[in-house]
C-alpha cells in the first residue's frame, strides 16, 4: 500500500520525517541496511527522484549513510533518545496549536491531556 | 539530462479552433510529468501531436532529437483513453501484435503482470470487464522500452485498487533514460507520483515547475492549486 | 513492416474466408448428391424439385462469397483505420502507404483464391473439370482472340483493384469529416462515381474524334469489330491504372495529413 502525504508539504519533506520516525521508534536499527532506491519508491507509492532526494536529504542531515559498494544503510549511532524528543516537540507543538484552535486555553491542556491518557490507555 | 521531448510554438488548428496555441515546453529523460488541465484545454491534442495522430499546423516538435514521423513512432508508447484492440483478439494474440511490430516490447514483462493480474493470456477481450481491458493495455504499453510514454487519462473509470495498479505499474517500469507523460484531471490519485507539472490552459502553457516546489511555494498540494488556477 | 500488416490482415479474416470456403463445398456436394440421385430417378417430383433447390443455394452461396469477401474488405478498412482501432494501426512505426497497400492485397488475394474455389465448387458440382469448354473453344470463329481474352481479364484485374481503393478514398475522405462520416463517405462516392462517368465519356468522344473515317467502316462490318475492342478496351485500362494511382496517393495524402480520429 502506497504511504499517505499531507497535501501541505513537499512530499520528499513527509518522507524523511517518516524516515526518522522509523528510526525513533525502533522499526529501523542502526546499521539496517535500506532497499535500494526504487524498491523504496515503489513501496511508498513515490517517485524515484523524489525517493532520492529524501535519501540524500537523511543523509545529509546524518541519519544515513552509503557505503560505496554496498549501499544505504542507516547509521550505528543515533540517539534514539534524541530523536523521539525532536519528533515528541514536532507533534506537540502541532497538537497544541491545534487545541489552540478550538478555544482552550494553555492553562487547561495539561489536565485535559492527563485526563484523557487516564481514560483511554490506563 | 538529455531533453526527451523539445516542443517550439507548438500550433494545432482543427479548421478555425485552435486547439493548441504557440506551445513550447521541454521533457527530459528520467522524469514523470503531469499534464493537467480541464477539458478542452488541449491536453489530449498534445498528446495526439507526440504519438503522431495529428498533424501540427506550425511550430517545431522532436522526440529524442527526432522529428515526429515513423521513426518517433517506434521508442513512444501510448495508451490512448479508449479500447483500441479489435475486440475479437484474444489477450494472447495482443502479446504477439506488439511482439511483432515492436522491437523493444518485452513480452515476458507482459506474461509476467498479467499473471499478477490474474488475467488468462487466452481470455478473449470483449469478454473482459472495461477495467480489466485497460489494466491489459497498460500492460501491454509499459512492457516497452521506450523513450517516450504517453498515458493519455490512465486512471478514468476505474477503482482505487487499479489505480494503485496503475501507480505501481508505472513506477516499477520507472527509466532514467525515459520520460513519462500522464495526462490527467484526476490529479490527487497520481500528484505524489510526479517530478513536474505542466499546467496547460486554452492551448498554452500555464505553468511548468517540479511538484516539490509547487507544494513548498503554495502550502497546498497539486490538486489545490489547480483548483485555484482553473477557477471558474 | 509490409509483411507483418499482411499477416495480421490474413490472421483477421482467415476464419470468415474459410467459413465460407466450407459452406460452399457442403452445399456444392449437397447439389451435387441430389443431381445423381435425380439422374438415377428421373421421374421423382420430390427429388427434381430439392435439386433445383439445391442448385439455387449453391449459385446464391458462390455470389455471396464475392460480395462478402468484398463488403467485409471495405468495412474491415472502416473499422481498423478509421475508428477507435486506428489508434493502435496508426501509432505503429508503419508508413501510411504501408497500411493501405495491406488493406488492398490481401482482399485482392482472397478474391482470386475466390474464384478459383468457386470454379471448382461448380466444377464439382457438375462433375466436369472444363465448365467453360476453355480446351475446346473456337475463338477465332466468335472473332475472338487469345491475346482479347488476356487483355479483358487484365482489364478485370485492375478494375477490382480500383473499386477497392475508389472505396478506400470515399472513406478516407467521409471520414475526415467532422460529423456525418457515413454519409459524408457515401456523398463522396456518388462524386467520384459520377468524375468517373464525366471521364468516360470524354474518353468516348476522344475515340470517336480520332477515328471518325474508320467507325463507318466498323458499323458496316459483318464480324466483331477488333480494332474497337482494343481501343475502348485499351483505353479504359489505361484509365483505370491511371484512377488507381490517383486514388491511393490522394488516400496515403488524407491519412498522413487528415485523419480526423475521435
Amino acid at each position: 500500500m502506497p504511504w499517505k502525504f499531507e497535501d501541505d508539504s513537499p512530499i520528499y519533506i513527509q518522507i524523511v520525517e517518516e524516515i526518522k520516525r522509523q528510526i525513533a521508534s525502533g522499526e529501523l536499527k542502526g546499521g539496517d541496511k535500506m532497499p535500494a532506491v526504487r524498491e523504496l519508491a515503489l513501496q511508498a507509492g513515490v517517485n524515484p527522484n523524489t525517493m532520492q532526494k529524501a535519501l540524500v536529504e537523511l543523509e545529509r542531515q546524518g541519519f544515513l549513510y552509503t557505503q560505496r559498494t554496498s549501499g544505504r544503510f542507516v547509521k550505528e549511532d543515533i540517539s534514539q533518545r534524541k530523536l523521539r524528543e525532536e519528533q515528541a516537540q514536532q507533534f506537540m507543538k502541532e497538537f497544541t496549536e491545534k487545541m489552540l484552535t478550538i478555544g482552550y486555553d494553555n492553562s487547561e491542556l495539561v489536565e485535559i491531556y492527563e485526563k484523557y491518557i487516564k481514560e483511554e490507555y490506563l | 539530462m538529455s531533453v526527451i521531448v523539445e516542443c517550439k510554438d507548438l500550433t494545432v488548428k482543427y479548421g478555425k479552433k485552435v486547439a493548441l496555441n504557440n506551445f513550447s515546453v521541454e521533457f527530459e529523460e528520467g522524469r514523470i510529468v503531469g499534464l493537467l488541465g480541464p477539458n478542452g484545454s488541449g491536453k489530449t491534442t498534445f498528446i495526439k501531436t507526440l504519438s503522431g495522430l495529428i498533424t501540427k499546423s506550425a511550430g517545431n516538435v522532436t522526440i529524442a532529437g527526432e522529428k515526429l514521423g515513423t521513426a518517433t513512432k517506434s521508442i513512444v508508447s501510448y495508451l490512448p483513453e479508449r479500447p483500441y484492440f479489435p475486440s475479437s483478439m484474444r489477450v494472447k494474440d495482443m502479446i504477439d501484435f506488439f511482439n511483432d511490430f515492436y522491437t523493444d516490447f518485452n513480452p515476458q514483462t507482459a506474461y509476467e503482470m498479467l499473471e499478477t493480474l490474474k488475467i488468462s493470456p487466452k481470455d478473449k477481450i470483449k469478454a473482459l470487464s472495461k477495467g480489466t481491458r485497460e489494466k491489459v493495455q497498460l500492460v501491454l504499453v509499459m512492457s516497452r522500452s521506450a523513450k517516450l510514454y504517453l498515458l493519455d487519462e490512465p486512471m478514468g473509470g476505474v477503482d482505487p485498487a487499479a489505480r494503485d495498479f496503475i501507480l505501481k505499474t508505472i513506477l516499477t517500469n520507472y527509466s532514467k533514460d525515459a520520460c513519462v507523460i500522464i495526462s490527467t484531471h484526476l490529479i490527487q490519485d497520481v500528484e505524489q507520483v510526479l517530478d513536474e507539472v505542466a499546467f496547460i490552459k486554452e492551448g498554452r502553457l500555464a505553468m511548468f515547475k517540479s511538484a516539490d516546489e509547487i507544494r513548498e511555494e503554495n502550502g497546498k498540494s497539486i490538486d489545490g492549486l489547480f483548483r485555484a488556477v482553473f477557477a471558474c | 513492416m509490409l509483411a507483418k500488416l499482411l499477416k495480421h490482415e490474413f490472421k483477421a479474416t482467415y476464419r470468415y474466408q474459410c467459413g465460407m470456403y466450407i459452406v460452399l463445398f457442403i452445399v456444392s456436394i449437397i447439389a451435387l448428391v441430389l443431381s445423381v440421385a435425380l439422374e438415377a430417378n428421373p421421374g421423382n417430383g420430390a427429388l427434381i424439385v430439392t435439386t433445383s433447390l439445391s442448385k439455387l443455394m449453391a449459385i446464391i452461396v458462390r455470389v455471396a462469397v464475392l460480395v462478402v469477401t468484398f463488403v467485409m474488405a471495405i468495412l474491415r478498412y472502416r473499422k481498423n483505420i478509421l475508428k477507435d482501432e486506428g489508434y493502435l494501426m496508426h501509432t505503429l512505426p508503419v508508413k501510411k502507404w504501408q497500411l493501405l497497400v495491406s488493406k488492398l492485397i490481401t482482399p485482392y488475394v482472397w478474391t482470386v483464391l475466390n474464384i478459383i474455389i468457386v470454379y471448382l465448387s461448380i466444377a464439382l458440382e457438375v462433375r466436369d473439370i472444363d465448365i467453360l469448354s476453355l480446351t475446346t473453344m473456337d475463338l477465332s470463329s466468335a472473332g475472338l482472340s487469345s491475346g482479347m481474352i488476356v487483355m479483358f481479364v487484365l482489364a478485370m484485374a485492375v478494375s477490382l483493384l480500383t473499386s477497392y481503393s475508389m472505396f478506400y478514398l470515399c472513406l478516407n475522405i467521409g471520414y475526415s469529416m467532422s460529423k456525418d462520416k457515413d454519409l459524408m463517405s457515401f456523398v463522396s462516392y456518388v462524386v467520384i462515381y459520377l468524375i468517373n462517368q464525366v471521364i468516360g465519356v470524354i474518353e468516348m468522344f476522344i475515340i470517336f474524334a480520332f477515328n471518325f473515317e474508320s467507325f463507318s467502316a466498323i458499323t458496316k462490318a459483318q464480324t466483331f469489330p477488333v480494332e474497337y475492342f482494343w481501343m475502348v478496351m485499351g483505353s479504359a485500362l489505361v484509365i483505370s491504372i491511371i484512377m488507381c494511382v490517383i486514388y491511393n496517393m490522394i488516400s496515403v495524402y488524407m491519412l498522413n495529413k487528415r485523419l480526423n480520429l475521435e
